[in-house]
């Protein structure tokens, strides 16, 4: 297991209560959090700080967490993304899934154990890794 | 040359005397009728280019509708047609204008007038202006005024005025004036309205009312028509009827154009149609009765002359004889003694006449004071107060003698009727016209005695109906020739009798006319013949009276005017009452008493032979004198004749008796045969054989059978047993053949075979003719064709049956019924719900054949009533304890005057079951829609609830390096903190809100699974099975345990064999019947009213591609509202703590949305719930 409490990961929601809790969540877990509460923002903070992964909420006013997700893999291919989303009925779009995404890395709102998202930052981080050392 | 005469309404043409030149005269009557014919031809229009137009474009479409019960006014005739007075002026009217009415002939005057006022009826004819009519009709000028009469029976006496008729039952035809007339002036009278007024006098005849208000003519008529001699005029009512043509208000035209043509009717055809219509019948039966009578026994004084000549003569030839001894003394005798019987029988018959002409004298009624109380009672106040002023110079209407008497027509006129009323006027001398008018209008003078009614006098002066008319003529000197008219008469100087109503007329019709205006008509005459005027008017009865008293010898009538003057007794206008009085006195002077007054005036003696009474009575008995010599002259020779005759007659008598006979028996056998030759059958006489060999047999043999009779007599070339079908030629001996023996009438139907080979059905009846002493002699009968009868009926039978299987074959229970609700049509399906057969359905009450549409009976009359086709959707009505429900319609029949109705019944049960699913279906898929957009919205805070609490946690429980450094920083412990927070039972809230946040997620995901389609891996399983673990998870559920014991209930099991297994979602179909069965058991345990033990019962059973599954309980069961939402998410009868209300919903969509199945409940309050599911097995092919 590799110690991955040094990650920074860029919480994207509009919702402040869902945004902060997140980034508390992951700070106390020693994450280097950062939140936009849009792509734009987002976009911004991605180009003067560096992550290693994006936890994008999908409906976001402006421009989309889809959208965004383009956007940021075009500008920093090596940024890695979990979908956190409250559509239930959402599915992966063939683009994402061309630029790597798969369905464990669509997380739905609301968990009723956080614990579960860790898990899964951890597992994409983890494989990131992996990919680098390849 | 003539005056005509009003004798009350009938007129006679009497001529008159003149003293100008007959040529004239001829000329005269020549150059009128020119003028006649010029005016015929004349082709001036007089109704303006619009009104034309109007009226060209709606020729024939004007409705006028004339009422048929009004005679003689307005009725229709033996040919249906329309007749009366109005007719007379409506075909003038359309003459004179060119066009036709479209009539239609309406029943009532009420009708007529209901029509009016919607607008059907354009024109009405008869009718008198008052200002509710206005409303919606304008009228023209009346053209007729007729009194209103009160009619009772005869045996109530006296005269009436309406004033005796209170609280009385008094008749009158709907919508007449006298309806409300009555109504605001007589209320207390009980008004009964009969829809034409010969029904109404036609029951006042049969006692059904006490009195009838009517007009006279019309009441005279029906009176004399209809023979209702126990009906009698009373008296008047009191209201003057003018009649008018009203005409829609909405028509642009159609009053002036009306009134236009009315203006173009002549006095002359007015007085024309009047008299052709109206006239009192009874006045000339009395002479009649005379005239007939006189004869009669002049006839009979003959006839006894004859006889007693005839025996004279033979006495006398008896007597000589017996003097010369040829007859024996004793028959001379006996002669005598005929002789003294022949006096004794003329003495009778004698008596006999002079009896009867007692009786006759003595039948005229004594006369009776034909005023009412008031009336007598009036005369007598104003006794000495009335005045009566005669024109002094208007011979031989009024003028005074030398010695100062009152003479004249008018004079003589009212005499009689002050000799009639038994009244006395006094009689004043004025000296002119125009200072009689001027009396009259000051009140000085009561009545003048002669005057014609004009608009002008209308306004001071009332009138009695005319009793004499007279033209007015133009009268020139005779160095004028040629014919004159008014208008053309504008250089002339026109002299004419100052303020005579002719003078009102000429000088407002012809104002461009000069007028000189002269005191009196001889004066006037004397200025013409001394040139100072060129023409007088004057009225022809007083111009050739004067002319020949006078005698002036240079005066010609050169030509007619158009004005008639009808002379009338004027009274002052406020006092109406003595009009009426003077009214009824003129109406008492009879005919003979106006004839000799109009001799004696205008006459002077020169009535022609043939007019007068006693010529036709002297003619009369003259010719029965005369027959009765040429009767004694024949007696005589045939006496002489007979006697030389007689031997020689004798002798022949017999012979040429004999020849008559035989001749009438030819006569007769050969009608006979004609008449049986015309005959459309066979009359025949046939032995009583097997071939029925014909002795006769008629000509109408040929056309039935196709053999001439020849070939048939004595079954010459074919017997009739081989015409008659082969079937049917043992049947027709029997029959005949026990007919004969019981000697009675045989009647037969069979078939017969013609020489063409066709079938014919044919009809006989004959019987046996018998001698004396009881021997059969031969058969006698007829037979004619019935193949078409036969054709007909076949015919109508099949149209019947085919029709009875349409109404049979109709998938609805259809019932027809009469107007009292009695079945008349029953069809297979009605036989089928009813378990009751036509036959015994027919004729009988509906609600005795069919109960349960006892209810509809209502519905039936209305149908009926309103001819509207009436509905009651989705009746329930239990059958065999389950609810089925029906649509009823009920169509009224409205063809053929037919009343009734057809009732259809369609079992709507499955329609509304169908129905209520998709109603269900609909409204939770649109709930389902609802709740999963919001559940979307929901998540999101929810995350952040359920979040936050979670960093919470973490930052108080977990043991983060922060956590401590943190608390460090703030001087304190982590381990205080949280004992602190522990003991103020913080983190337990917490915990509580992570729980409600999970529960609220739970919900949310539930109501998630609506909308989203679950993937599904159905896999086969047998629905017995799964109930059965279903049962056994409910028994070890640990929250169900809690509430309520799962084990006390029983259950049923009714598993039909051989269900297929069902493609399924095991794990979710035993959610639903979880769900299903807690919901159950819930109600079951809630009921405090439980009687029975709780149970469940499951039934399984295949229906068509579907497995049905019914999970019964015997729970309390629910309403109709709560059976209707039970599915409905978040609805729930139990209370907030018990349930999310979720759980029958989302079984209702794993059902319905993930199996394609369907879910239902049925259930009435009071016997449980039944949880319907049905599962598709298609799903398993697929």
């Amino acid at each position: 297991m590799i110690d991955c409490s040094h990650g920074r990961v860029l919480v994207v929601d509009d919702d402040p209560g869902i945004r902060t809790s997140l980034a508390s969540f992951l700070e106390d877990y020693d994450f280097k959090t950062m939140a936009a509460q849009n792509a734009e923002e987002a976009l911004e903070l991605l180009t003067n700080e560096s992550f290693d992964m994006a936890i994008v909420d999908l409906r976001l006013p402006g421009m989309n967490g889809e959208a965004f997700v383009l956007r940021a893999h075009e500008l920093l291919p090596e940024l890695r993304f979990l979908i956190y989303t409250g559509s239930v009925s959402y599915c992966l779009s063939d683009e994402l899934v061309q630029i790597g995404l798969r369905p464990e890395h669509v997380v739905r709102k609301p968990l009723t154990d956080l614990s579960v998202l860790l898990e899964c930052i951890e597992d994409v981080l983890q494989r990131k890794d992996q990919s680098n050392e390849r | 040359m003539y005056v005509r005469l009003l004798t009350k309404r009938r007129e006679v043409k009497v001529p008159v005397a003149n003293s100008l030149d007959s040529k004239f005269f001829c000329l005269c009557i020549f150059a009128m009728f020119l003028c006649v014919l010029v005016g015929c031809g004349r082709d001036e229009d007089p109704l303006t280019p619009e009104e034309r137009a109007w009226l060209d474009a709606h020729d024939r479409k004007i409705v006028l509708a004339g009422e048929s019960g009004w005679p003689p006014i307005s009725f229709l005739d033996e040919n249906g047609r329309f007749a009366g007075i109005n007719a007379d002026y409506c075909r003038l009217i359309e003459q004179r204008l060119g066009f036709r009415f479209k009539i239609e002939k309406v029943g009532s005057f009420q009708k007529i007038l209901d029509k009016a006022q919607a607008g059907q009826v354009d024109v009405i004819m008869g009718l008198m202006p008052t200002p509710k009519r206005s409303q919606f009709l304008s009228f023209t000028e009346a053209y007729f005024e007729i009194s209103s009469v009160i009619l009772t029976r005869r045996d109530r006496a006296g005269p009436l005025t309406c004033d005796d008729l209170a609280g009385e039952r008094v008749a009158v035809a709907e919508g007449f004036v006298y309806v409300d007339y009555f109504k605001d002036n007589y209320p207390e009278l009980k008004l009964i309205p009969v829809a034409t007024t010969v029904e109404g006098i036609s029951r006042l005849s049969a006692g059904e009312f006490d009195a009838m208000v009517a007009e006279l003519p019309t009441s005279s008529y029906i009176i004399e028509k209809e023979g209702l001699t126990n009906l009698r005029v009373a008296g008047f009512a009191g209201q003057k009827v003018h009649l008018a043509i009203g005409c829609r208000k909405d028509s642009p035209h159609l009053q002036s154009i009306l009134s236009k043509g009315l203006a173009l009717i002549s006095d002359r055809e007015r007085v024309a149609i009047h008299r052709k219509w109206i006239g009192l019948r009874q006045e000339v039966q009395r002479p009649t009765i005379l005239s007939v009578l006189l004869p009669f026994a002049a006839c009979l004084f003959a006839v006894v002359l004859i006889v007693v000549a005839w025996r004279s003569k033979r006495k006398r030839r008896l007597r000589r004889a017996a003097a010369e001894g040829e007859v024996p003394i004793g028959k001379l005798r006996a002669v005598v003694i005929k002789r003294k019987n022949l006096r004794v029988s003329l003495a009778v018959a004698c008596i006999l006449v002079l009896a009867s002409l007692v009786l006759i004298v003595t039948i005229r009624r004594p006369p009776e004071d034909l005023l009412t109380p008031r009336e007598r009672a009036w005369l007598r106040e104003h006794e000495g107060q009335l005045v009566v002023a005669p024109d002094p110079h208007a011979p031989p209407i009024d003028f005074f003698d030398e010695e100062g008497n009152w003479k004249g027509i008018g004079a003589e006129m009212f005499m009689l009727v002050e000799k009639k009323l038994d009244i006395r006027f006094k009689v004043r001398r004025l000296d002119s016209w125009s200072q009689v008018m001027e009396k009259i209008r000051t009140g000085e003078v009561s009545a003048v005695s002669a005057v014609t009614k004009t608009p002008l006098r209308s306004e001071f002066m009332v009138f009695t109906e005319p009793y004499a008319i007279t033209p007015a003529v133009i009268v020139t000197r005779k160095e004028y020739k040629g014919k004159l008219k008014l208008e053309d008469m504008r250089a002339m100087r026109i002299a004419v009798t100052k303020d005579y109503s002719l003078h009102e007329y000429v000088r407002t019709r012809y104002d461009y006319l000069d007028l000189v205006p002269v005191t009196d008509e001889l004066t006037g005459l004397r200025m013409t013949s001394f040139g100072q005027v060129d023409a007088m008017l004057v009225y022809m009865a007083d111009a050739s009276y004067l002319v020949r008293k006078d005698g002036i010898t240079n005066l010609r009538i050169a030509g007619e005017t158009e004005y008639f003057s009808k002379l009338s007794i004027g009274i002052r206008n406020d006092r109406p009452i003595l009009r009426d009085i003077l009214s009824k006195g003129l109406a008492q002077i009879t005919q003979k008493e106006r004839d000799d007054i109009y001799r004696k005036w205008v006459h002077l003696g020169r009535i022609p032979f043939y007019q007068k009474r006693s010529f036709w009575l002297a003619a009369s008995g003259v010719s029965a004198v005369v027959f009765a010599i040429v009767l004694i002259t024949l007696a005589h020779s045939i006496g002489l004749r007979r006697m030389v005759a007689q031997r020689t007659t004798e002798l022949s008598k017999e012979l040429h008796e004999r020849e008559l006979a035989e001749e009438a028996l030819g006569e007769a056998n050969r009608k006979l045969l004609t008449l049986m030759g015309n005959l459309p059958g066979i009359a025949y006489r046939s032995a009583n054989d097997r071939d029925w060999t014909f002795s006769f047999v008629s000509e109408g043999c040929a056309e039935l059978t196709g053999y001439p009779p020849e070939d048939l007599i004595g079954s010459r070339r074919v017997s009739y047993h081989n015409v008659i079908h082969p079937d049917d030629r043992q049947p027709v001996w029997d029959q005949v053949q026990a007919a004969v023996k019981e000697k009675r009438p045989f009647i037969l139907e069979y078939r017969i075979r013609t020489s063409s080979g066709e079938e014919k059905w044919v009809w006989e009846k004959g019987q046996g003719v018998f001698s004396p002493e009881g021997e059969l002699l031969a058969l006698e009968g007829f037979i004619v064709d019935t193949t078409e009868r036969r054709k007909a009926e076949e015919e109508l039978r099949n149209l019947r049956n085919y029709l009875r299987n349409i109404i049979d074959s109709m998938p609805s229970v259809l019932i027809g019924v009469d107007a009292e609700g009695r079945v008349t049509q029953w069809n297979r399906l009605a036989q089928r719900e009813t378990g009751i057969d036509a036959t015994s359905a027919l004729g009988r009450k509906l609600e005795e054949v069919f109960p349960r549409l006892a209810v509809e009976m209502e519905k039936i009359h209305k149908a009926m009533a309103e001819r509207q086709t009436q509905q009651d959707l989705k009746r329930p009505h239990q059958k065999e304890g389950v609810t089925h429900f029906e649509d009823v319609t009920v169509y009224p029949l409205v063809a053929n005057g037919i009343e009734g109705a057809v009732i259809r019944l369609d079992d709507a049960t499955e329609r509304v079951r169908i129905e209520e699913i998709m109603v269900q279906s609909e409204k939770m898929l649109s709930i389902g829609g609802l709740a999963a957009g919001m559940a979307h919205e929901i998540n999101n805070p929810l995350a952040g609830i359920l979040q936050n609490v979670q960093v919470i946690r973490n930052r108080i429980t977990g043991d983060m390096p922060k956590n401590t450094r943190t608390a460090e920083e703030c001087g304190t412990t982590m381990e205080a903190l949280r004992s602190y927070l522990e003991r103020r039972e913080v983190l337990s809230m917490i915990d509580s809100v992570a729980n409600s946040g999970q529960r609220a997620a739970q919900i949310v995901s539930n109501v998630l699974s609506f909308s989203r389609k679950a993937e599904m891996k159905p896999t086969p399983n047998d629905i017995g099975e799964l109930l059965d673990k279903t049962v056994e998870l409910a028994l070890s559920d640990y929250d169900l345990r809690k509430k309520y014991d799962f084990r006390k209930i029983e259950i049923v099991r009714q598993y039909d064999a051989g269900i297929p297994k069902v493609p399924c979602e095991a794990s979710k179909i035993q959610q639903v019947f979880l769900n299903v069965l807690k919901n159950g058991a819930e109600a079951m345990a809630g009921n405090e009213d439980q009687k029975e033990e709780p149970r469940f019962t499951f039934r399984t059973r295949r229906q068509g591609d579907m497995v049905r599954v019914e999970i019964q309980d015997n729970g309390p069961g629910m309403s109709e509202t709560v059976r209707k939402r039970v599915f409905e998410p978040f609805f729930t009868t139990k209370g907030v703590t018990a349930g999310t209300g979720l759980g029958l919903s989302v079984s209702y969509f794993i059902i319905t949305k993930d199996h394609g199945g369907t879910m239902s409940v049925e259930s009435e309050p009071g016997f449980g719930s039944t949880f319907v599911v049905c599962l598709p097995l298609k799903g398993a092919e697929q």
